[in-house]
C-alpha cells in the first residue's frame, strides 16, 4: 500500500462522510414521502405517521449498507483496471531488513484445545516457511475455568511444543481470575510482557492467518508511524453445517465490497473487530486500558464489546485505525448453527447497547461515535422492523374492518376518500428490493467480471445458483433473527444480565428438542399472525408471507441448517462453494495435520478428553506437567489446608465425578493435593473404585 | 480376571516363597496396576515392560498382605523408575516422552517467558450518566414489578389494541 496512505486524512474523510450522508438522507426523504403518499390516508392519521417514521429510520439504515456496497464495488472495479494499491503479497523479509518483535496472542476461554493448538501450530508453521519465525512469539492466553479443558490445554501446549520443537516460542498462560474477560486478558499480557514487543497480533480461537499476511501487516505498521491498529477482513472458512456454509459463502462473496466501501468512508477511523488485527503495543498500553462502566450490568460494569471502544480510544489519542480491506490470508470460522449465532448475538447486543453510554465521551472522533450508534442500531433495527410490521398489520386490519369516515369535522366540498394504490406500492417495493439485493448482485458481477474468479466458486452457474439459495435462506432466517434481536434488546434494557457462555465452534447440530424450546414462540407468533391476516386481509397476508414463512418454519430450519450432512450435500453438488474449498490453503492442511498429531500423541489410559481432571490425577506425565506449570508450592492457611484434605478424601471415597467444577479447580491449584492424589489413586486396591479413576484392567494384547 | 493365566514370573515366585495365604486377587491387581503404570510411562511393550513389572513385583516385601500389595507394588515400580532413569532411556518409546519426566525436564518447566513488566492503567472517560440510560431506568422500575410484569404487559397491549381499533 502507498507510503503515507495510512496517515490521517481527516479532510478527505469528512467530505466522504458528508457525501454518504447526502446519499442516504435525500433518497430516504423522497421514499418516505412516497410511502406516505401510498397509504390510504396519505400519512394524515397517527398510525400512518408512525408507519412513515419507522419506515424512514429503516430506509436510512438499509441505505447505509447499500451505498457502502456500491462504493466498494466501484473501488474494486477501478482497482481491476487501474490498480491504486501495490500488490498485497509480501515483500521478501530479507529485502526489508529485520522485523520488529511481534507477539501473536490467542485469548481463549473453554475452547476446544486441540483446535486452538492446531491453529496456533499452523500459524507457526506458516511463519517458519516464510523464514521470519525468529521475530514472532506466540501466546495462548487462557481464561478457561473448566477444569477438564484447562488440563487439556496444558497437555496440548506441551505436545505441540514437542511436535514443532517450539518450547522457546509458543507460550501458554492461564489466568486464575478472569478480570474483564478478553480485554482484561490482553491487558494482563501487556502488563507482563507488552514491553518486550512492538506489535501484537490478536487472533480468535478459530482464527488463522498466513505467515505472509502477518509479515505484510508488520511491514505496513513499520512504514506508517501513525498507525495504531490495522484490522484485516477475515474470511469465513472451514465449516460443514449448512448454516455456516451459507455464512461462509456470503462472507466470501459480499465481504470484499462491503469492506472496500467501509474503508472508503472510514479511512483512519476504522473498526477494530477484536481479532485478526495488528496493534501497536505501546500506545495501546498507554491509551486503551478500559475502565468499568458505572452502575450494574447489563448497561454498566465491564465493557463487553471492548474492541470498538479500544479503536475509539486509540484514535482519540491520535493514532490511526485502518481497515486493510485488500489483505488476503486472514480467516475465521463461522458459528455452526443459528442457535450459536444467536447466543453470540445476545452478548454482542449487550455490548453494543453499552456503547450508547459512551456516545458523549469527550475527545472521540465523530466517526467512532457514529460507529457506536451503528453498532447499537444493528440490534435496535430489529425493533424498528418489528414495529413496522406490527403497525402495517394494524393499518391493514383497520382498512379491512373499520368503515371509513367520508365527512370529517373539517368542512370540505368533497368527501375524504381513503385511497390506497397497491399497484403504486410496486415502485416502493422495487426500490426497497434494489437497496436490499443490489449489493449481492454487484458482488456477483464483480466476481464474474474478474476473469476466471468464478471458477473458484464452482463456475458461473453454480455461483448464481448459490446466490439464489443464499438469498432464500437469508430471507427465511431474517424474521427469526428479528424476533430474537427484539428480545435481546428488551431484556438488556430491562436489566437482565448476559451470561458469558463459550461460543460453540463445533458442527454438532441442533437437536429438535433444543430448537423447539428456543423457537416455539416465533412459530406460534407466525401462525397466529398469519391466521389473523389471512382471515381479515387476504392481500396483506400475501405481502407478509415471507416474514410469516420464516417464523413458522424456524424450528425445522434451525435444525436442518445446523446439520453438517446438509452442508456437505450442498457442497457435493457444487453449491455454496468458496475458493478455499477448491484451493485449500496450506495453513488449513496444517491445522488438520496438527490436530491428528496431537490426538495421536495422546496418553495410554485412553481416558476421554472430557476427563481432564482425572487425567491430571492419574496419568503420570500430565500430573507431573501440571504440577510443574503451577510453579512453586505456596503456603496455604490452616483452614484451606483442612478443606483441601476434605476434598481429597471426597475425591477418593466418592470418586472424581462427585466433585463439582469449583472443587476440582481447588484441587488442581494445589500441587500437594495433586501429588498425593496421584500416589493414592494408583494404590487403590478395590478395582471398582480404581475404575472410577480410569484404572481398569489392561489386556495383555494392548500395547 | 483375564490376567490369571498369564501371571508374571515374579508374582509366581513371590507366591511360591511363602505368601500362599494371600488372596490371588491382590497380586493380580498389583500386577495389573504396575503394567498399566509402565504403559502410561510409555515403557516399550513386550519383553522390557514385562521384565520391569516382574522386577517391581519381586521388590514387594514378603510380609505385605491384602490391600497393601498393590500399594507396595506401585511404590516399588516408582522407586525402580526413579533409580534407573538412564537405564530406562532405551526402553522408552522414542516419541513424545523423550522430553518427559525421566530426564526431569518437566521440573521447573515454565510455560511463559520471563516477565518484563509495564503499566496499563484504565483510562478515564465521561459516560452518559446511568440515570439517563433508559434501560437502567426501566430496570429499576420493573424490578419491583417483576411478578406482575407479564399480566401488565398483556393488559397494556390489549388496551392499546382496543383503543387503536376504536380510535381509527
Amino acid at each position: 500500500m502507498d507510503e503515507g496512505l495510512y496517515s490521517l486524512r481527516v479532510g478527505i474523510a469528512t467530505w466522504r462522510r458528508i457525501f454518504l450522508l447526502s446519499l442516504v438522507i435525500v433518497p430516504s426523504i423522497f421514499f418516505s414521502g412516497y410511502m406516505a403518499y401510498l397509504l390510504p390516508q396519505q400519512g394524515s392519521t397517527g398510525l400512518e405517521l408512525l408507519i412513515v417514521m419507522v419506515f424512514t429510520v429503516l430506509f436510512i439504515w438499509i441505505s447505509m449498507g447499500f451505498w457502502t456496497a456500491v462504493v466498494g464495488f466501484v473501488i474494486l472495479i477501478r482497482r481491476m483496471s487501474h490498480p491504486k494499491m501495490p500488490d498485497e503479497h509480501t515483500t521478501c523479509p530479507s529485502e526489508s531488513g529485520p522485523l520488529p518483535r511481534t507477539a501473536i496472542l490467542m485469548p481463549v476461554c473453554n475452547e476446544d484445545p486441540h483446535r486452538v493448538f492446531a491453529g496456533i501450530g499452523a500459524v507457526y508453521q506458516s511463519l517458519e516457511k516464510s523464514g521470519v519465525l525468529p521475530y514472532f512469539d506466540f501466546f495462548i492466553l487462557s481464561d478457561t475455568n473448566d477444569p477438564d479443558t484447562w488440563i487439556e490445554e496444558e497437555w496440548c501446549w506441551y505436545k505441540l511444543c514437542h511436535v514443532l520443537n517450539a518450547g522457546e516460542r509458543i507460550f501458554y498462560r492461564r489466568r486464575r481470575i478472569n478480570i474483564k474477560r478478553k480485554s482484561g486478558n490482553i491487558a494482563d499480557f501487556c502488563r507482563r510482557w507488552g514491553r518486550s514487543y512492538r506489535y501484537m497480533i490478536v487472533l480468535d480461537a478459530d482464527s488463522i492467518m498466513t505467515g505472509s499476511t502477518l509479515v505484510h501487516m508488520v511491514e505496513i505498521m513499520e512504514r506508517n508511524a501513525t498507525l495504531g491498529i490495522l484490522q484485516t477482513v477475515p474470511k469465513g472458512i472451514g465449516r460443514d453445517s449448512l448454516f455456516a456454509r451459507l455464512q461462509q459463502f456470503s462472507n466470501n462473496i459480499y465481504g470484499p465490497i462491503f469492506a472496500a466501501g467501509l474503508h472508503f468512508w472510514q479511512l483512519g477511523d476504522a473498526h477494530f473487530w477484536g481479532h485478526n488485527a495488528i496493534i501497536r503495543v505501546e500506545p495501546f498500553m498507554k491509551h486503551c486500558g478500559l475502565p468499568r462502566l458505572s452502575g450494574k450490568p447489563p448497561l454498566g460494569g465491564e465493557i463487553l464489546s471492548h474492541d470498538f471502544v479500544e479503536a475509539a480510544l486509540m484514535r482519540r489519542a491520535g493514532w490511526g485505525v485502518w481497515l486493510a480491506y485488500n489483505l488476503e490470508g486472514s480467516y475465521e470460522e463461522m458459528p455452526p448453527a443459528l442457535l450459536d449465532e444467536l447466543k453470540r448475538d445476545r452478548r454482542w447486543c449487550q455490548g453494543n447497547l453499552q456503547h450508547l453510554r459512551l456516545f458523549f465521551t469527550k475527545g472521540l472522533c465523530p466517526a467512532h461515535r457514529a460507529m457506536f450508534l451503528n453498532g447499537a442500531m444493528a440490534y435496535l433495527s430489529a425493533l424498528f422492523w418489528f414495529s413496522f410490521l406490527v403497525l402495517s398489520t394494524a393499518e391493514a386490519l383497520q382498512h379491512a374492518l373499520v368503515n371509513p369516515v367520508y365527512f370529517t369535522e373539517v368542512k370540505s366540498l368533497f368527501p375524504a376518500w381513503p385511497v390506497w394504490h397497491p399497484e403504486r406500492s410496486v415502485v416502493l417495493l422495487v426500490a426497497t428490493i434494489t437497496v436490499l439485493f443490489l449489493p449481492r448482485v454487484l458482488a456477483i458481477l464483480l466476481i464474474l467480471l474478474k476473469g476466471g474468479r468464478s471458477r473458484l466458486f464452482g463456475g458461473a452457474f453454480s455461483l448464481l445458483l448459490s446466490m439464489l439459495i443464499e438469498i432464500i435462506f437469508s430471507a427465511l432466517f431474517a424474521p427469526t433473527r428479528m424476533v430474537f434481536h427484539c428480545k435481546f434488546v428488551i431484556l438488556t434494557l430491562l436489566g437482565r444480565k448476559v451470561s458469558w457462555g463459550t461460543q460453540s465452534r463445533v458442527d454438532k447440530g441442533t437437536s429438535w428438542r433444543e430448537a423447539l424450546t428456543v423457537h416455539w414462540t416465533a412459530t406460534v407468533l407466525g401462525l397466529v399472525w398469519g391466521m389473523v391476516t389471512f382471515v381479515v386481509s387476504r392481500t396483506y397476508f400475501w405481502w407478509i408471507t415471507p416474514v410469516l414463512a420464516g417464523l413458522v418454519l424456524s424450528i425445522p430450519l434451525s435444525v436442518w441448517s445446523s446439520r453438517p450432512e446438509a452442508g456437505r450435500g450442498f457442497r457435493k453438488r457444487g453449491i455454496l462453494l468458496i475458493p478455499e474449498e477448491l484451493e485449500v490453503p496450506q495453513e488449513l492442511i496444517w491445522i488438520k495435520r496438527n490436530r491428528e498429531q496431537l490426538y495421536a500423541l495422546d496418553q495410554s489410559l485412553g481416558l476421554p478428553k472430557a476427563r481432564g481432571f482425572v487425567r491430571a490425577i492419574v496419568e503420570p506425565f500430565i500430573n507431573e506437567l501440571h504440577i510443574a506449570l503451577l510453579g512453586r508450592e505456596r503456603k496455604v492457611s490452616t483452614s484451606l489446608a483442612h478443606r483441601l484434605i476434605q476434598l481429597r478424601d471426597k475425591a477418593l471415597h466418592e470418586g472424581p465425578d462427585h466433585l463439582i467444577a469449583s472443587e476440582k479447580l481447588e484441587l488442581l491449584h494445589d500441587p500437594v493435593s495433586l501429588a498425593a492424589l496421584h500416589r493414592v489413586a494408583w494404590e487403590i486396591p478395590d478395582s471398582r473404585s480404581a475404575a472410577k479413576w480410569g484404572l481398569t484392567e489392561l489386556p495383555l494384547s494392548s500395547g | 480376571m483375564a490376567m490369571s493365566s498369564t501371571r508374571l514370573e515374579g508374582t509366581e515366585e513371590k507366591k511360591g516363597a511363602g505368601v500362599q495365604s494371600l488372596p490371588d486377587g491382590d497380586w493380580e491387581t498389583a500386577q495389573q496396576r504396575v503394567l498399566l503404570y509402565l504403559k502410561c510411562m510409555n515403557v516399550a511393550p513386550g519383553k522390557d515392560r514385562l521384565a520391569l513389572a516382574a522386577e517391581a513385583l519381586k521388590n514387594v516385601k514378603t510380609e505385605v498382605q491384602g490391600a497393601a500389595i498393590p500399594r507396595d507394588a506401585m511404590e516399588a515400580v516408582q522407586n525402580l523408575l526413579r533409580k534407573s532413569d538412564g537405564v530406562l532411556q532405551g526402553k522408552i518409546e522414542p516419541k513424545l516422552y523423550s522430553m518427559g519426566i525421566f530426564e526431569r525436564q518437566v521440573e521447573g518447566l515454565k510455560s511463559f517467558p520471563p516477565l518484563n513488566r509495564g503499566n496499563m492503567i484504565a483510562v478515564k472517560f465521561e459516560q452518559l450518566p446511568q440515570w439517563l440510560s433508559t434501560g437502567s431506568f426501566f430496570a429499576t422500575v420493573l424490578l419491583h414489578l417483576r411478578p406482575l410484569l407479564l399480566p401488565i404487559f398483556i393488559l397494556i397491549n390489549l388496551l392499546l389494541l382496543i383503543s387503536l381499533f376504536f380510535w381509527f
